[in-house]
């Protein structure tokens, strides 16, 4: 009770004293150094000595225990020279699926001297994966099951270097804020063609079964040598590959109120899926969330696109709006007046 | 934390527990170094793969049964050395166990304590080498827990720079840190002494003249005793059986009164004269009372003198210790009591089993023929230097000591002459009694002090006559070399010098580099003892006050603080090296001169802002093409972070960077 209560008003704390940022350098402002376990315990023999010391009277004992307590002194140093001057700069992190680990990077700038020994996590983990540390950037592992932005919250920077003696450790914000996407589930939900559902749309409809041919395109090593133009090769103009305007099924109309038995989490997840299906086969698509759909399309941009629409539709505004940006457009409105 | 240790950990821990052992090899029952060399051959055979740790039910039975064995062995040695056992059971259990980081740390501060009661037994300055190895190797596994990505030449210096740049507070500390007097009794180790013991009979000084052992050390202050008197008198023995010399009971009591406070102290007050001179002595422990002192001595504060001139310490020299004693030339005597003649007349009865027949009808047949007895005891000292021979290695002697000496094998040492003189002397009714010591010493012509090593003890007789104790000494008249330049030099036959230490420094005195090596030693031992190990609160406040005086506005408080601030100041100084300015890469100058050319104009950089944030910022506040900051972003992170690229790729990319940031500066 106590405890939880003394590490909300430090987490509150924490916040007012070093607010989110993208890059932090550490120094005396924003590391804590104590003791670590193993330093009590040196400190428990040093006072065990000194008495030892003291009793027999003995000046070796005695200059051990002070030359100890000044090594102490001495690691303090050390271990706070260890990590001051240390860089870390937050790589904006990619979007991910609810469920799957996020993956969010740090790029390392050392100081003056080499960092040794550092470990890096979230100050509450919530992935089981290990964090890898590499020469120049940091992976940590975030995992949420929630979509929408999630952030991880702070990241646990902790070194014991060099003798174990002192714990250097800072919980540090780098306000993360990775998109996630729903769960997708698999599922036989039949999709709607475009055409069914709205005949005004015919500009969008195209021939059901036969592949329309469209363009030639420069050929790419390790396309399908069945879409190689071989007339065109024949005739020696080079290797063209033959583009077809659509695959079997035609435009697909995504809608969300068509499963309104479904409870709209699992809705979600189900046109997840299926955005991630028709993105394999190439089909064209449009998702309809409100009452007016978006356009018919496909690529990797429309597929984003979509795909955030649906991590976070029907979110609270506070879980919308990635709180970092907000922050930075109220000082630029700040900054114009 | 890590759970587990990698090879370059184990290796030095295996390495410092058996250098642990070693060193306190002396310390320990021999059950209980072979329990550690077994702990370490099973701890080598498990790094090797051979066999597995010890599983923990076993490891439990063997501390259980170790630790019983040791209180069972040990009962009788007292607490100090079960402490002690127990402590380095706990030690080498733990290093048996020995699994993850936590484990380690136990081990280490383990060390530490034993290192520090290492520090009991051993003061000398070898004994301080040894130790700042052991601790070097402590450290060093702590070091090797966190530094794994060290290589070895940084890891030392890591190790060196963390030792190093803690001794000057460490000294500081040391020297103005004020002792405490010990808080409650310890219990102190019971040892067999060492030394000069309180019986003599032929044999034990012919062991101590084998030892090349340091006895103790003397410093005369002005006047340096001439050689003829340098006679280190320990006690006095006034009590023969035939074979062995000892204190009589009245002179034990006298001691023991004396420790108590009481008893008779001879003169102290009687004598108005002013002390000749006066020397400190540092004497090795030898676990017993006595202090060697050269005729007179006051008495120093805390000390006691008996009748017989000698000194005692209240309580056993367990450590060494340091005196300094004010001497005088002359004493006043009082006549002595009819008790007193009849102890220092006594000898056993004749006629008995160890009844001296001969040497009784040899003194009655000189005295039948009309020669007084002082002139039978010339003659006996005469017969001495020509007949008798000095050595270490006597024949040995029967039932009847004296007679058998006297008028057989004629070879021994000092023991053998002092004994026949003192019988004779008796026989006649002189009343005399015999003096242990030490003779002579070795001159230490660089530091100025004397070593008085193990190899000088000594024995010689004090006979009473013309009401005073007078000394004699039946060696020099048979060897006349002991008294003058020591035990060698009146050894005829080299051998028998040091008989048994063929790896003294002692023994190889004629070679050159040796004698100088180990002189050094000696001095810097010395130096060692006299400035570190006896640093007392008394040289505490000289020292301090010397200092102080000669800056008179300084309080001794302020001082201390001072001077800690300083070194403290130094050590940061030395750490972070503040003058040692980051060096600025060229990417970051363009980056920082773009900053200041829009800091003029009035859009500062937040901190934290990395250089995407602050270009798009850039290019919304002034209406800068868009792309070009964008682009000027991605250069800068490219240059910053790209991995692999060659050195041309850079120097391109530098200039391109250079030419967008002066596109955005144009205006």
């Amino acid at each position: 009770m106590l405890r939880k209560f003394i590490k909300n008003r430090f987490n509150q704390w924490l916040k007012r004293r070093m607010p989110a940022t993208k890059v932090i350098t550490l120094n005396s402002g924003n590391t804590f150094i104590f003791p670590s376990k193993s330093g009590l315990h040196f400190l428990i023999s040093c006072a065990l000595l000194f008495l030892l010391g003291t009793n027999y009277q003995n000046n070796l004992i005695l200059f051990l225990v002070f030359f100890l307590c000044s090594f102490m002194i001495t690691c303090l140093l050390l271990s706070y020279q260890n990590l001051a001057g240390l860089t870390l700069n937050a790589v904006t992190p990619d979007a991910q699926f609810a469920a799957r680990d996020s993956l969010f990077k740090l790029r390392l700038t050392e100081g003056k001297v080499c960092a040794q020994d550092v470990s890096f996590s979230f100050q509450h983990p919530s992935s089981a994966l290990q964090t890898v540390i590499e020469k120049d950037s940091v992976a940590l592992y975030g995992f949420s099951k929630q979509r929408g932005y999630y952030n991880p919250g702070r990241v646990t920077v902790r070194s014991t270097f060099p003798f174990g003696l002192f714990n250097v450790w800072t919980h540090l914000d780098f306000g993360f804020n990775a998109l996630l996407y729903p769960h997708p589930f698999e599922n036989k939900f039949q999709v709607e063609s475009a055409s069914n559902n709205a005949q005004e749309n015919s500009h969008y409809q195209s021939i059901v079964g036969v592949d329309q041919f469209s363009t030639l395109k420069t050929y790419q090593p390790g396309e399908s040598l069945k879409s190689v133009a071989w007339k065109q090769l024949a005739q020696g103009r080079g290797w063209y590959s033959k583009q077809f305007e659509q695959s079997a099924g035609g435009d697909v109309l995504l809608d969300i109120n068509s499963l309104t038995h479904l409870p709209l989490e699992t809705r979600l997840s189900f046109l997840c899926y299926q955005i991630i299906e028709l993105q394999k086969t190439h089909q064209r698509y449009a998702l309809k969330l409100n009452s007016e759909p978006t356009k018919v399309g496909s690529g990797i941009t429309h597929n984003q696109q979509c795909l955030s629409a649906l991590a976070l539709f029907a979110l609270p505004i506070s879980k919308v709006q990635e709180p970092k940006t907000q922050k930075y457009e109220n000082q630029d409105t700040g900054k114009a007046q | 934390m890590k759970e587990f240790l990698n090879r370059f950990n184990l290796t030095l821990i295996i390495v410092c527990y058996s250098a642990i052992v070693l060193a306190l090899y002396e310390q320990l029952h021999i059950y209980v170094v072979l329990f550690g060399v077994l702990c370490a051959c099973w701890r080598g055979a498990h790094f090797f793969g051979w066999i597995a740790l010890m599983p923990r039910f076993l490891l439990s039975a063997v501390a259980i049964a170790t630790s019983a064995l040791t209180v069972g062995l040990l009962y009788q040695q007292g607490v100090f050395n079960i402490m002690l056992h127990l402590i380095f059971l706990g030690f080498s259990l733990k290093f048996l166990e020995l699994r993850s980081t936590r484990d380690v740390y136990f081990f280490v501060n383990t060390g530490f304590i034993l290192i520090a009661l290492f520090f009991i037994f051993n003061t000398s300055i070898v004994a301080t080498l040894v130790a700042s190895f052991l601790l070097l190797l402590l450290f060093a596994i702590l070091l090797s827990l966190h530094a794994q990505r060290l290589v070895k030449n940084a890891y030392l210096t890591l190790l060196f720079k963390s030792c190093l740049l803690s001794l000057p507070l460490a000294i500081v500390l040391f020297v103005v840190m004020p002792r405490l007097p010990s808080l409650w009794k310890m219990p102190i180790q019971k040892q067999a002494t060492t030394g000069l013991s309180d019986t003599v009979s032929p044999g034990e000084i012919a062991k101590l003249s084998r030892s090349s052992a340091l006895a103790f050390r003397a410093t005369f202050s002005d006047v340096i005793a001439p050689e003829s008197e340098r006679y280190w008198r320990a006690m006095t023995l006034d009590n023969f059986d035939g074979r062995t010399w000892s204190q009589s009971t009245s002179l034990k009591q006298e001691e023991s009164m004396a420790k108590r406070g009481g008893g008779r102290q001879f003169y102290q007050t009687k004598n108005a004269e002013q002390p000749k001179s006066e020397y400190e002595l540092i004497i090795e422990p030898h676990y017993n009372y006595w202090l060697p002192v050269l005729d007179y001595a006051l008495t120093p504060t805390g000390l006691v003198s008996l009748s017989d001139y000698s000194l005692r310490s209240d309580k056993p020299v367990i450590a060494r210790q340091a005196i300094t004693v004010a001497q005088t030339s002359a004493v006043k005597t009082q006549p002595l009591t009819a008790n007193q003649i009849r102890q220092f007349t006594q000898l056993p009865e004749r006629k008995s089993a160890l009844g001296n027949d001969r040497t009784d009808a040899w003194i009655a047949e000189n005295l039948s023929n009309g020669l007084s007895k002082e002139s039978i005891l010339a003659q006996l000292l005469n017969g001495f230097s020509e007949s008798f021979r000095y050595t270490l290695e006597p024949p040995r002697l029967g039932e009847k000591q004296i007679d058998d000496f006297l008028f057989n094998s004629q070879a021994g040492f000092c023991v053998h002459f002092a004994s026949s003189y003192l019988y004779v002397a008796r026989r006649l009714g002189f009343p005399a009694r015999m003096v242990t010591g030490y003779l002579g010493g070795e001159w230490q012509a660089s530091e100025g002090f004397f070593t008085i090593r193990q190899y000088d003890a000594h024995a010689w007789v004090e006979i009473w006559r013309e009401n005073r104790w007078q000394r004699v000494d039946p060696t020099a008249y048979v060897a006349p070399e002991r008294v003058e330049s020591g035990l060698q030099a009146a050894l005829t036959d080299g051998n028998e010098f040091l008989a048994d230490e063929y790896f003294s420094l002692q023994k190889w005195q004629s070679v050159e580099l040796i004698n100088l090596l180990r002189g050094r030693l000696a001095q810097m031992d010395y130096l060692w003892a006299r400035y570190v190990v006896n640093f007392d609160n008394q040289s505490q406040v000289k020292l301090m006050q010397r200092w102080l005086s000669k800056i008179p506005w300084l309080k001794l408080a302020y001082a201390v603080m001072l001077v800690m601030a300083i070194i403290f100041a130094a050590l940061l100084l030395i750490i972070f090296k503040p003058w040692q300015v980051n060096k600025i890469t060229i990417e970051d100058k363009i980056y920082l001169q773009l900053q200041g050319h829009f800091n003029k104009q009035g859009m500062k950089r937040e901190a934290g802002q990395s250089v995407s944030e602050y270009c798009l910022l850039l290019s919304k506040t002034f209406l800068l093409s868009d792309s070009l900051c964008q682009s000027f972003a991605l250069k800068y992170n490219a240059i910053k972070y790209q991995t692999r690229q060659t050195k041309g790729q850079r120097k391109k990319q530098i200039k391109q960077l250079i030419f967008i940031s002066k596109q955005l500066t144009k205006r």
